[in-house]
């Protein structure tokens, strides 16, 4: 062995030797708690300040959002929103086998179909109306009425029809809740023929390029760019031999009647489809169906 | 249980004091030895032996520290295991093999004079780290001692690793004036 080696040794050995307090306290010490370093506190305030931020964010913020949309606070955004999901999780329905009804010698197009806002006055009257009702029901809120943009109807896709409310004197209430809906464009050349197969939506007015027609029909004519308002008594529980939109079953939208759109152009006729219209809770739903040719 | 008792007992050659120390002490124990030599079989060696040399210890020995007297004894083991694995690995032949197995049935060999140069040194290194501050004695002790690796004293003190690497390099350049001025030459 080296005589450094040796040095080292000897050293190494006396300190194994140290008196055993001195060793076990060596173990035992512990650091008094430092004092925080002029920048570590600034580092802390800032953390800090950020947990209060985001805490407030959480309270003021977040939690309304959710009450509003989740907790029942606002129970319509929150079956539009589930309606909505639902929809996008189905995505496009096929009516492949659901629409089967005889086909005639008419000629399968698709129309323009829309679910009609209500003008602004009329929205803020309703919206008055609304306030008002709000304190009696959140269901007859619903019922009252609901405006919005103007939603197209596509083949095969649910949408939550617009609705207006309007007063009557046969309804007990006072107020009817109508569809609006336009149908076709203007200037198309068409003459548009609707029917209703339960007579639960029957025509309520066509309001457009002739003179305004008002009146319960079960079948109604029009021209294109035409506004048809549908009114909503439901006089009857029409059963169906097969699902019009099996989709609608599971979420529990219950189909109350169904339109069918005719035309006629130029001495040829066409068979445009038809809307099934759908209730769930004070909400309406339509789905137009484009006939398969 | 405290260590006046556990103490009391292998006093009293009471078993039960063994089993005890190991409770309280067999994690300390194995921490240290596995700080020192390579592998895990080993290091539960030297502890178990830890526990035969203090049971053949205490008495007449009687410790006023049982956690230092402990370390003490696991570290000299440790250290003596390290030695003989190195030696192996050095590719010690059979010669070298059976000095060093025979080495265990003579005594440690030191003179008279030897034991007292040692015990002089202990004494003056404690002396040394007596008159230091606490955190410098600790982190002393952790290092050549226990042989804690400076990242992990680092780590416990909460300082960066340059900073302990520049205490202990003072601390040691202390010492050796220290020991100059006290006329030990070693």
């Amino acid at each position: 062995m080296s005589r450094e080696r040796e040095k080292e040794e000897k050293i190494f050995q006396a300190i194994g030797d140290l008196p055993e307090d001195m060793v076990a306290d060596a173990v035992n010490y512990r650091l008094t708690e430092r004092k925080p370093r002029y920048i570590e506190k600034w580092i802390l305030a800032g953390k800090g300040f950020a947990c209060a931020a985001c805490a407030a964010l959480v309270i003021f913020w977040a939690v309304p959002w959710a009450y509003n949309n989740y907790g029942g606070g606002n129970q319509t955004k929150t079956e539009e929103f589930s309606a909505e999901k639902q929809e996008s999780e189905s995505g496009s329905i096929s009516n492949e086998k659901t629409y089967d009804y005889a086909l005639d010698e008419m000629k399968t197009e698709e129309v323009y179909l829309c679910s009609e806002a209500d003008n602004m006055q009329e929205s803020m009257k309703i919206g008055k109306e609304v306030d008002r009702k709000e304190t009696k029901s959140a269901k007859d809120s619903q019922e009252k009425a609901v405006t919005g943009e103007v939603k197209k109807l596509t083949d095969g896709k649910t949408v939550r029809l617009n609705v207006k409310s309007v007063p009557y004197e046969e309804s007990s209430e006072g107020n009817i809740t109508i569809l609006p809906l336009r149908i076709g464009k203007k200037d198309d050349g068409v003459t548009y023929t609707i029917h209703s197969e339960a007579l639960n939506c029957t025509v309520f007015s066509v309001t457009g390029s002739e003179q305004e027609r008002k009146g319960e029909a079960g079948d109604a004519e029009c021209m294109g760019g035409d506004r048809i308002e549908l009114n909503t008594f439901e006089r009857s529980e029409p059963g169906w031999a097969k699902s019009p939109v099996p989709e609608w079953d599971k979420k529990k939208i219950n189909i109350i009647d169904i339109i069918d759109f005719t035309g006629e152009k130029e001495g040829e006729k066409y068979d445009f489809g038809r809307i099934v219209i759908g209730k769930k809770g004070g909400n309406y739903y339509g789905m137009y169906q484009k006939r398969k040719g | 249980m405290e260590d006046e008792k556990i103490i009391r007992l292998l006093l009293e050659r009471d078993e039960e004091g063994i089993v005890q120390m190991q409770k309280k002490y067999n994690k300390y124990c194995g921490a240290v030895a596995r700080r020192i030599v390579d592998n895990y079989e080993d290091a539960e060696e030297c502890v178990n032996d830890t526990w035969l040399r203090a049971w053949n210890s205490i008495p007449p020995h009687q410790p006023e520290n049982l956690a230092g007297y402990l370390a003490k004894i696991v570290r000299n083991l440790s250290i003596s295991c390290y030695k003989k694995q190195h030696r192996k690995k050095r590719g010690g032949d059979n010669v070298t093999m059976a000095l060093d197995e025979l080495s265990d049935c003579i005594s440690d060999g030191k003179r008279v004079e030897e034991r007292m140069e040692q015990r002089v040194l202990t004494d003056a290194i404690a002396a040394f780290l007596r008159g230091k501050d606490e955190l410098k004695r600790s982190i002393f002790i952790r290092r050549y001692f226990y042989l804690e690796e400076v990242r992990e004293i680092a780590s416990h003190f909460q300082m960066k690793e340059n900073t302990v690497k520049s205490i202990l390099y003072r601390l040691r350049k202390e010492l050796g004036r220290y020991l100059q001025k006290e006329g030990i030459y070693i």
